[in-house]
């Protein structure tokens, strides 16, 4: 989560200077736990491991720019990315992400 | 566009000699010139140009992006103008054809440019437009890697990588010639850009680059015998996508079989498109 919320930084800078205004992204996470944490400045003794990343998250979140949101794990995207996939799910992630082929005959 | 000796632009700031050429110089004669323009092969000479170019982009009253520094935006109330360099590959894009066409004519002024018309080819990307949106693909890189591996009559696979395979680092034979592999997982890494659907068993394959196995050989080329079955596969970015970032991050837990560390990955869409991902161990 926290090297997405990174990225998002950026975005958001390089579409500043694009001259294009964001509302609030939203960061779809399937792991509950993790978004309870983000959610909740309360201390957590299993966190001290992850601190800074727990505390880079959630100060994005009280500044306003991201938005947390739960995702259930079948309609996580990038599941392609961190598993091998196959059978349908494969196929239709793939589909999701926008990957077509231009010269296949229609 | 394109610049032509884009490296001869350059000013040389620094005091630096060479001796001349065959031709220049008398037998016997012992002369050294001093540069003062820079020239392809020195170190400076890229950095050079690049200071040229801003410099001189910069006097047409653009600014240099602070989260991409070879990004340039020139904006005079709704006229909103960008130019993107790559060294010497140059694309500009903006919501106004007299500025466009302005800018191209500052710059043939001060470079000799070469305009190649509508954005096609960039970087081995194959850029398509229409009214739909724009796709990338890397079609002919593909072919090539096809071609390369000889692997173009190869039966196509549905997959990139089969189902709960595990690779490890002591398992199988060492490959006697790992360059061969290690080339071709580059070359896949390359492709990754307009193929995030292979960006899983391309992670996992880099993890074992120092001393490539058999096993490991063997899952290349069964991302290559996908890469068969639909040479032609790119990004689409649509024209009708809204102006909402979204992201999805996940992780899998522990999934490595040698370290025990996971995989975390994350991507982001603009409306529909799909616009920037990562995955790290």
């Amino acid at each position: 989560m926290a090297a997405a919320t990174c990225e998002l930084t950026w975005l958001r800078c390089l579409f500043k200077d694009l001259q294009v205004c964001l509302k609030p992204i939203t960061l779809f996470c399937d792991n509950q736990a993790a978004l309870y944490i983000a959610a909740n400045p309360v201390y957590h003794e299993r966190t001290k491991h992850i601190e800074i990343d727990c505390h880079v998250v959630r100060e994005k979140i009280q500044a306003g720019q991201i938005v947390t949101q739960f995702v259930p794990s079948h309609l996580q995207l990038v599941d392609i990315f961190t598993e091998a996939l196959g059978g349908d799910n494969f196929k239709k992630l793939t589909s999701k992400l926008n990957i077509l082929n231009i010269h296949a005959p229609t | 566009m394109d610049v032509n000796n884009a490296f001869l632009h350059g000013d040389l700031h620094e005091e630096v000699y060479m001796t001349p050429p065959p031709g220049v110089y008398r037998q016997g004669e012992k002369i050294v010139c001093r540069l003062h323009k820079s020239l392809y092969g020195l170190k400076q000479a890229p950095r050079n140009w690049f200071s040229k170019f801003s410099e001189a982009i910069k006097i047409a009253g653009f600014s240099q992006s602070h989260s991409d520094h070879s990004l340039f935006v020139q904006e005079k109330g709704f006229i909103l103008t960008m130019v993107l360099i790559y060294v010497d590959d140059i694309i500009i894009t903006g919501n106004n054809d007299k500025a466009i066409q302005d800018l191209k004519l500052f710059l043939q002024q001060q470079f000799h440019i070469k305009d190649l018309g509508k954005l096609k080819y960039f970087l081995g990307l194959e850029v398509a437009g229409s009214k739909a949106g724009i796709v990338i693909s890397q079609r002919k890189y593909t072919l090539e890697i096809l071609d390369d591996v000889g692997f173009l009559g190869a039966k196509p696979v549905d997959f990139a990588m089969e189902q709960n395979l595990k690779l490890t680092n002591d398992q199988g034979e060492i490959l006697n010639d790992a360059s061969h592999h290690r080339r071709l997982v580059g070359r896949l890494i390359y492709l990754t850009i307009t193929r995030p659907d292979i960006m899983y068993s391309v992670n996992i394959l880099s993890q074992f680059m120092h001393a490539p196995r058999k096993p490991h050989w063997d899952v290349a080329l069964h991302v290559v015998r996908y890469l068969k079955n639909n040479p032609g596969l790119g990004l689409l970015f649509s024209s009708s996508s809204s102006l909402q970032l979204r992201a999805y991050c996940d992780a899998n837990w522990a999934n490595c079989p040698m370290i025990k560390r996971s995989t975390s990955g994350y991507c982001v869409f603009l409306g529909d498109s799909l616009i920037s991902w990562k995955i790290r161990k």
